[in-house]
């Protein structure tokens, strides 16, 4: 194994490897930073000239790097714009943004930063103390088990929901209604699509999160006429945020090994990585009520679980062959073609390619966070732009991110409508996050429960795993009522 | 003097004018002739990603481009779904005849078609086909604890998985439901390959078909599966130990409209993954493409790869021989039809008599 861990590690510090890592890094970085376009669409971009490549570990250097940090540079707009850089970066809106608007915005990106860094180094060591029963773990989850965890997710509506937990719950089953628009991906029929092609292939989450987030922070910024920030002093939040993710280090390690738990769950979605950390975070940390008003901790569980997910999803991926999300299957395409053949071998006889991913992974987080923190303080500047300045800026963001869902004209007109939705939502005091998050898992859970039924009838509600998981998620959902309740009577 | 500069401006003009026309006149003549210079093309793919017809997708957008005049770039859109019914709906809906929208489906959205039904917006028989790859017979795997239970009525059912219902190879276990007595149920919704892989890996899933040789292949290194039969005349390089289901069936082979709906279900299979323009795309286009598309397929690095994902049974058919052979496996009469439609609803799976 020792012998692998080399080979593998000086296979991606090799000049033309280290090259392409560093091309990955800054292009994943980009990616990241502006909404709207994901990974996975330049993944699929640049698979064509990968697959042309010779070496396998230039290859794996390059595709790995540009994944694994697509999470990290997302932060900045997240933080500073209320503009989602990245499908991983939705939950720390709620807190970044909040941080921004008291001047604490270097403090948020640098927290975010660290985390990240964290996460990236949390995510590979799990991988790679799990080789010897990846196969087992990924087999331990069929249809039944992914349904009760897309209820899991569901319960954090509750948590999500703060002080309005009817108008959580109301958002959460709108957002699943609206997971439901489109063709049934079971059988094309149509639902609530009107006969408009463009309804098909259901509702963009971009387009959604775009409009509840970015244009009614635009509306509420035009509307006072002041910069993001309400403060004019950037402060010394720099250091401060390092010292935060520090400070929280338990917080850190316990939501990237959220992340990594559900990045290797094949068919979960990258996009509940982050949601999972936030609401685990909320129910287990003294003075949840913090979260949502700037709580640097709703910043640090996020990123760390964004960054960590990218090591789970190899679990899958070189274990079966079978990839964790989108991202993973298009580099699985690339691996296959330069002769990287996933399954048992790369626990064996090519466990030298396992470890290059790992060492990529480390390797490519260091770098852009290295990156990212050289443009903390002039980026953190922005908040003190005057409303007229900033405004513009975030409108032509959320459009551009807008428009690269579908390349349509109604894409702008879907984002409208959300931005409507959103702004209403914001002004009459009803959570956006559960709205989201139904959006995200709906289709999931109808998927996982339509298999489920399917296959096992009601017996799919007997097995273990099953049994085991709701007992987690009742547990996760009563923990916090239990906590408030012994407050209460302590005091 | 005021004579001759007149006459010195009227030549120069007429020069400059004539050269003008004699540009704009070659440059119509060039026009005449498409090109894909400084355009992209759109591959418009009816699965996720990952699976047999989005690698084929992806090799063909890779490759296609260097035989194109032009050499345009290409970008692969992935719009998975009702077993390719969603994008090809799209696909009728929004292709243009300007060469830049191509769409790779597969034999999944023949069967879709031809099964019909409300949500079916397309007709396949339209579009122009440009070409296709084939990676052979489809071939059943199951997994070796519940094979004792295939033939044994008073058994736990063997539980056979599918996407959409429809796929090709799904016609040799009903076939082999109704006529060799499997003790089969059947259960479909599957995303795709990735997650029905998985799904057979851990026993969700007894029985699943696909063509490519390489997943059967690893499946068989793993061990613990099995290949039951394969869905071809003859035997395919490689697995020349699997009976074909006909060999299966032997005297127990159904005849009249029975044999012509399994043979109308599993016709698409010889087409397999098939790359088309739409309906108004200009002749002229149409030959050019499947001209870059033929010439694709002689081309080494393609036939590296296309062996590094498929195996060695692959093979390419040209465009107007992928257009006679979908016009076959469409053309099903009303008595098959309604054979398979009865078939399909005694193993509860979607016919296209679905209520929307």
């Amino acid at each position: 194994m020792l012998e692998a861990a080399l080979d593998g590690l000086l296979g991606v510090l090799a000049l033309n490897s280290l090259g392409l890592m560093c091309v990955g890094v800054l292009i994943g970085s980009l990616v990241g930073f502006l909404p709207g376009i994901g990974g996975p669409t330049t993944l699929a971009i640049m698979l064509p000239f990968v697959m042309t490549m010779q070496d396998p570990m230039a290859v794996i250097a390059l595709l790995v790097g540009l994944d694994a940090v697509g999470n990290t540079a997302s932060a900045f707009t997240s933080i500073l714009i209320s503009v989602p850089g990245s499908s991983g970066s939705q939950a720390t809106i709620l807190d970044g943004f909040a941080m921004a608007k008291r001047g604490e915005a270097a403090r948020a990106l640098s927290a975010s930063f660290t985390a990240s860094l964290i996460g990236g180094f949390i995510g590979p060591i799990v991988l790679l103390a799990s080789l010897p029963f990846l196969r087992p773990l990924v087999l331990a989850f069929g249809s039944p088990e992914f349904f009760v965890l897309t209820i899991w997710g569901l319960a954090m509506v509750g948590v999500l929901s703060g002080n309005a937990p009817v108008k959580g719950l109301l958002a959460g089953i709108i957002g699943v209604l609206i997971a439901t628009v489109g063709l049934d991906v079971k059988s094309g029929i149509e639902r609530f699509a009107f006969g408009e092609p463009y309804l098909w292939e259901g509702i963009s989450l971009i387009l959604v999160a775009l409009g509840l987030f970015g244009v009614p922070e635009c509306i509420d910024l035009a509307s006072r006429k002041t910069s993001i920030a309400e403060r004019t002093e950037l402060g010394s939040g720099f250091t401060e945020g390092i010292k935060d993710v520090f400070r929280h280090w338990w917080l850190t390690v316990r939501s990237s090994a959220v992340g990594v738990w559900v990045g290797f769950l094949p068919g979960l979605g990258s996009s509940v990585a982050d949601w999972f950390a936030y609401a685990h975070a909320i129910q287990t940390e003294k003075n949840p009520g913090r979260f949502g008003q700037g709580d640097v901790r709703g910043v640090i569980a996020p990123e760390a679980a964004n960054n960590s997910k990218e090591a789970g999803s190899y679990i899958p991926t070189l274990a079966f062959g079978i990839p964790g999300g989108t991202s993973t299957a298009l580099i699985l395409t690339a691996f296959v073609a330069v002769g990287i053949e996933p399954g048992p071998e790369m626990l064996t006889s090519k466990l030298n390619f396992t470890f290059a991913v790992i060492w990529t992974l480390v390797i490519a987080n260091i770098v852009a966070v290295a990156a990212c923190m050289a443009f903390v303080k002039p980026i953190s500047k922005a908040c003190f732009f005057p409303f007229y300045t900033i405004v513009p800026l975030i409108l032509v963001f959320v459009i551009v991110g807008g428009f690269s869902a579908h390349f349509s004209n109604t894409d702008l007109l879907v984002l409208l409508v959300f931005s409507v939705l959103g702004f209403m939502m914001r002004r009459h005091g009803w959570p956006r996050a559960p709205l989201l998050l139904g959006v995200v898992l709906g289709a999931k859970m109808e998927l996982y429960l339509w298999l489920s039924y399917t296959r096992f009838g009601l017996e799919w509600l007997s097995r273990p795993g099953v049994i085991i998981l709701f007992v987690l998620v009742l547990a996760s959902v009563l923990y916090p009522v239990w906590q408030k309740t012994r407050a209460a009577m302590a005091a | 003097m005021q004579l001759q500069r007149n006459r010195w401006l009227a030549a120069i003009s007429l020069m400059v004018f004539l050269g003008w026309a004699i540009h704009a006149a070659t440059a119509a003549a060039q026009s005449g002739k498409p090109s894909y210079e400084g355009k992209t093309i759109k591959v418009l793919v009816s699965s996720s990603p990952g699976g047999g017809t989005d690698t084929t997708a992806r090799l063909v957008a890779q490759f296609l481009p260097k035989y194109l005049p032009g050499n345009p770039q290409t970008i692969v859109q992935n719009m998975p779904g009702g077993g390719g019914t969603i994008a090809n709906n799209y696909f009728t809906a929004n292709g243009k005849n300007d060469g830049l929208m191509l769409f790779q489906d597969s034999s999944s959205g023949l069967g879709n078609f031809t099964r019909g039904g409300k949500r079916i917006k397309y007709d396949p028989r339209k579009y122009q086909a440009i070409g296709s790859v084939t990676r052979g017979g489809s071939l059943l795997m199951i997994r070796k604890d519940a094979h004792p239970r295939l033939s044994d009525p008073k058994a736990k059912k063997v539980v056979v998985g599918d996407t959409d219902g429809i796929r090709t190879w799904l016609a040799m276990g009903v076939y082999g439901a109704e006529f060799l007595g499997w003790n089969l149920r059947f259960v479909y919704g599957y995303p795709g390959t990735r997650e029905l892989a998985l799904a057979l890996r851990q026993g969700e899933v007894d029985i699943w078909g696909t063509q490519s040789a390489k997943i059967i292949n690893e499946f068989l290194k793993d061990g613990g599966f099995d290949v039951l039969c394969q869905q071809e005349d003859e035997r395919r390089p490689g697995f020349s130990n699997v009976p074909t289901f006909e060999e299966r069936l032997g005297d127990k082979k159904p005849k009249g409209v029975a044999w012509e709906a399994y043979n109308a279900w599993t016709g698409p299979n010889d087409i397999d993954k098939f790359l088309v323009a739409p309906e108004s795309t200009p002749e002229n286009l149409v030959a050019m493409l499947r001209e870059a598309f033929f010439k694709m397929s002689s081309d080494e690095d393609f036939k590296k790869q296309a062996t590094q994902f498929f195996g060695d049974a692959w093979r390419i058919r040209r465009g107007d021989r992928t257009q006679a052979l979908i016009r076959d496996a469409t053309t099903v009469s009303k008595e098959a039809n309604e054979y398979l439609t009865t078939l399909r609803k005694k193993y509860n799976l979607p016919t296209g008599e679905q209520k929307q």
